[in-house]
């Protein structure tokens, strides 16, 4: 599972990227610098509000930095013009907690809109897209399960069905790297370990570089070559995933975690850091 | 009673710092009951101005009586000409609908923060649809008849012109309530705007802008029997005819198959609005729960087909499913209904493809160069239509209140009475306004006396049915609550019912002072008092200055209206 990525070129760079919000009063990101060589599995770790989502968002151009530099595939992504932006975008793909999909499309069309970025000029109805990419999207959701759908409408599915629905527009893109943000922190514990399996298995099969956050530690040390742990915007733990990796550290990044509930460390957490 | 009292007074204290109970007066709050007041007093001072109060219909029941004695019995004369005018009357409002219907789509689009971000662009888009709202259809196709000559192709375009201003803005909210979630999704494709639209944000407009735009077919089907009045084609002619040559048992005759054509098209516009919805998860839930079916869930999963569903699907087509016969029907329909419009009334696409591109020609013209055209007695006659519209609505609310409550299925003490006073208004809103007004005009003689009273009957369908459907949707807890307590029906109307209605109550109230004074701008087309009379004699004779002139001056009273209508019901509810 663990492969040695070191001598492999770095397909994501980031150099001390901040990010504030509201004029600064908000420090979602503070000097985060990381760079992830092609095919490796990263999972981010962190408390909500530790900036994860907004790390994530970084990498696909939805946030621009306060600061620093980001460098993913070759190109510079700050100040982009929203044509390369929206070029890049197609060899990214994104895999949203709450799923986002068209709950009124089908799920073949939901996953044919993956190929949009391939496709010239918008596409409405199942028909307006070519035979041959109906033929492919029928066979990316086969591989996540859901062959048998097809037709049905999105939003009569399950959850985790639904985020296999957009695992498969992802995978319809052709990406070269998958960002995926709590992809399963909306479905239960069970759900959950099958849809990160689709989305893990799915892109070692294609040789796709995957960045994923995740609330569960035990979820992501299946799949992952490498954890990075977030706290307050600032990287805290960065390391590979072996046997020898130490819960002890891995739990370091949670400490702040109060078992009567995380809402409370998450107000506290921003006084702390200033 | 102290139990509750207690925590309340605490909060109120902590809350404002006072030791009274009493809020403090803020300028919003003085401005707001300023407004209110100053809206009662003006609606008291219309009635006793006007000359009515709510039992002028009692008194002046041997006129009105008399007048239906000499047009007993109904009758239809003249079969086919009838038959084509009711023709010529459908297909105006469905194309004008459509007309509407594709102007509107775009302005729309304009209009909506999340689509257009360019501030200056949508401000104009919402001037458009303001504009072309404030003015009542009848005025455009007055104006019209003027520039195309009599005929079907001015109502098309009255209708469609008048109707961008509610579609424009029922679209332009649509688009901005739509979730961003799926837009997110389709744009990390890497997708382009247009692709974005058409993936991100279609799929999640087209119900509701079917369901709107039906909708305002429904409503100008009822407003396109009146065109006619002024020589804009379909059956409204003929009233004109009838009334001009005092044929009051033909006008009666008329009247009453316009009414069953107005009640017949509403249960044809619902139900396929409710086909065309009916296949939205959420819009069955409400269905089914209206008619006490079965659970949205066993629906959604009997629609779904699990039977056939473990073989994967080698079909690269989607199946014929019920939803998209439907839609496909649907369209279908559509196409042919413009279809026979073109070819079975008198109307050419050819003279509406030359015609329209004129209409921004023609409203440039009716910008006023000079002030020539104003007369002393415009003031008054402006002051006279806002006042009938105080009072009509004033008249209308009385009734429309206590009817109300007896036509929600929830309060009313029986079902009979429910069933009644439902049948009745619906009977009453298929009432065109004016034609009522043409009938009391001839009754009761010219004057705002009669426009009043028939704008009041309209006012007091709507405003019923509103305020029923307002209270069927109160909780039904703090009703059980008061129940419990041993309270009598009444007073459980009373304090577990018309709290919870009140801000919906007084909203509508407001809304409905907004259509009133737009509806008493053109009640002296037919001899019932206010503006309405100049402006058709400004048609009549040309004068583009003034018609542009008082249509300005309308459209700053109808728009001040509404703004402060606005703020007082944002602020109450």
């Amino acid at each position: 599972m663990v492969t040695d990525t070191g001598s492999r070129s770095p397909i994501v760079e980031v150099t001390s990227l901040t990010k504030t919000f509201d004029n600064g009063r908000v420090r979602a990101l503070d000097d985060v610098t990381l760079s992830v060589p092609e095919g490796q599995m990263t999972v981010i770790i962190g408390l909500s509000g530790s900036g994860k989502s907004t790390l994530l968002r970084h990498l696909n151009g939805m946030h621009q930095p306060t600061s620093g530099a980001v460098r993913i595939l070759g190109s510079d992504l700050v100040g982009l013009g929203s044509k390369d932006l929206r070029r890049l975008r197609r060899d990214i793909g994104f895999v949203f907690q709450s799923f986002n999909i068209v709950g009124r499309l089908s799920c073949l069309e939901n996953v044919m809109s993956g190929a949009l970025g391939r496709l010239r000029g918008p596409r409405y109805g199942v028909l307006s897209y070519p035979r041959s990419l109906r033929r492919e999207a029928l066979e990316q959701l086969d591989r996540v399960g859901l062959g048998d759908r097809a037709f049905q409408r999105t939003d009569t599915l399950s959850g985790g069905q639904q985020q296999r629905v957009a695992i498969a527009r992802t995978l319809m893109q052709q990406p070269r790297i998958v960002l995926a943000d709590e992809p399963v922190a909306s479905l239960d514990p069970e759900i959950s370990g099958q849809v990160m399996d689709v989305l893990f298995r799915s892109c070692v099969e294609d040789n796709i570089t995957v960045l994923c956050s995740l609330h569960q530690v035990d979820l992501a040390l299946g799949w992952a070559n490498r954890l990075i742990g977030l706290r307050d915007g600032r990287v805290v733990l960065d390391t590979a995933v072996d046997t020898a990796l130490d819960t002890e550290r891995v739990m370091e990044v949670y400490k702040r975690l109060d078992p009567t509930g995380e809402k409370a460390t998450e107000y506290e957490s921003p006084a702390v850091h200033q | 009673m102290t139990i509750i009292h207690e925590p309340l007074e605490k909060k109120d204290v902590r809350g404002s710092d006072q030791p009274t109970p009493h809020q403090g007066w803020s300028v919003n709050r003085i401005a707001l009951w300023g407004i209110v007041i100053s809206f009662m007093l003006v609606a008291i001072w219309s009635l006793i101005d006007i000359g009515v109060n709510p039992l002028t219909l009692f008194f002046e029941r041997d006129d009105i009586g008399n007048l239906l004695q000499r047009m007993w019995p109904p009758t239809i004369t003249e079969l086919s000409s009838v038959w084509d005018a009711t023709l010529d009357t459908f297909f105006m409002a469905f194309v004008g609908t459509f007309l509407g219907f594709l102007l509107a789509v775009p302005l729309g689009f304009l209009a909506a923060t999340n689509m257009t971000r360019f501030a200056p662009l949508r401000a104009i888009a919402r001037g458009v649809i303001v504009f072309t709202r404030a003015i009542p259809d009848l005025v455009f196709a007055l104006i019209f008849v003027r520039v195309y000559s009599i005929g079907v192709l001015p109502g098309v375009l009255a209708i469609g012109l008048h109707s961008i201003g509610m579609l424009g803005k029922l679209f332009a909210d649509s688009i901005e309530q739509i979730q961003t979630g799926p837009r997110e999704g389709v744009q990390a494709t890497g997708a382009r705007r247009s692709q974005d639209i058409a993936t991100g944000v279609l799929p999640q407009i087209v119900p509701s802008f079917i369901a709107i735009t039906l909708y305002r077919l429904d409503i100008n089907f009822r407003s396109s029997t009146l065109l006619g009045l002024v020589g804009a084609g379909g059956i409204g002619l003929q009233i004109r005819a009838y009334q001009g040559g005092l044929r009051y048992p033909e006008l009666l005759g008329v009247t009453l198959l316009i009414i069953a054509l107005i009640v017949l098209v509403e249960i044809v516009s619902t139900s396929v609005r409710a086909t065309i919805l009916g296949h939205d998860r959420t819009k069955v839930a409400l269905l089914t729960r209206l008619r006490g079916g079965p659970p949205a869930s066993a629906f959604a999963r009997s629609d779904s087909p699990p039977a056939e569903a473990p073989t994967i699907s080698t079909s690269l087509r989607p199946p014929w499913t019920r939803e998209r016969v439907t839609m496909y029907l649907f369209g279908l329909v559509t196409l042919v209904m413009l279809v026979l419009s073109f070819t079975m009334s008198d109307m050419s696409l050819g003279d509406m493809i030359t015609g329209l591109p004129e209409i921004p020609q023609v409203l440039w013209r009716l910008v006023p160069t000079q002030f020539d055209w104003w007369q002393s007695e415009f003031a008054d006659l402006l002051i006279e239509t806002v006042l009938m519209g105080f009072a009509a609505t004033f008249l209308a609310l009385i009734f429309a209140v206590p009817t109300g409550f007896l036509a929600a299925r929830n309060v009313a003490p029986a079902r009979w009475v429910y069933v009644t006073a439902r049948t009745f208004i619906l009977g009453v809103r298929a009432l065109p306004d004016l034609i009522v007004a043409v009938i009391f005009v001839a009754a009761l003689g010219l004057g705002p006396k009669p426009g009043v009273l028939a704008l009041a009957i309209g006012l007091f369908g709507f405003a019923t049915k509103l305020f029923a459907d307002a209270i069927e949707e109160v909780q039904e807890g703090p009703r059980d609550g008061i129940r419990a307590t041993g309270a009598s029906r009444l007073q459980e109307s009373f304090s577990g019912v018309l709290p919870q209605v009140m801000p919906s109550l007084v909203g509508n109230s407001l809304y409905l002072l907004d259509v009133s004074i737009r509806g008493s701008t053109v009640l002296g087309i037919v001899g019932g008092g206010g503006i309405g009379f100049p402006l058709l004699q400004g048609a009549k004779l040309l004068k583009w200055d003034l018609l542009g002139g008082l249509l300005i001056l309308i459209f700053l009273i109808v728009y001040t209206i509404e703004l402060l209508a606005g703020w007082v019901r944002r602020r109450i509810i």
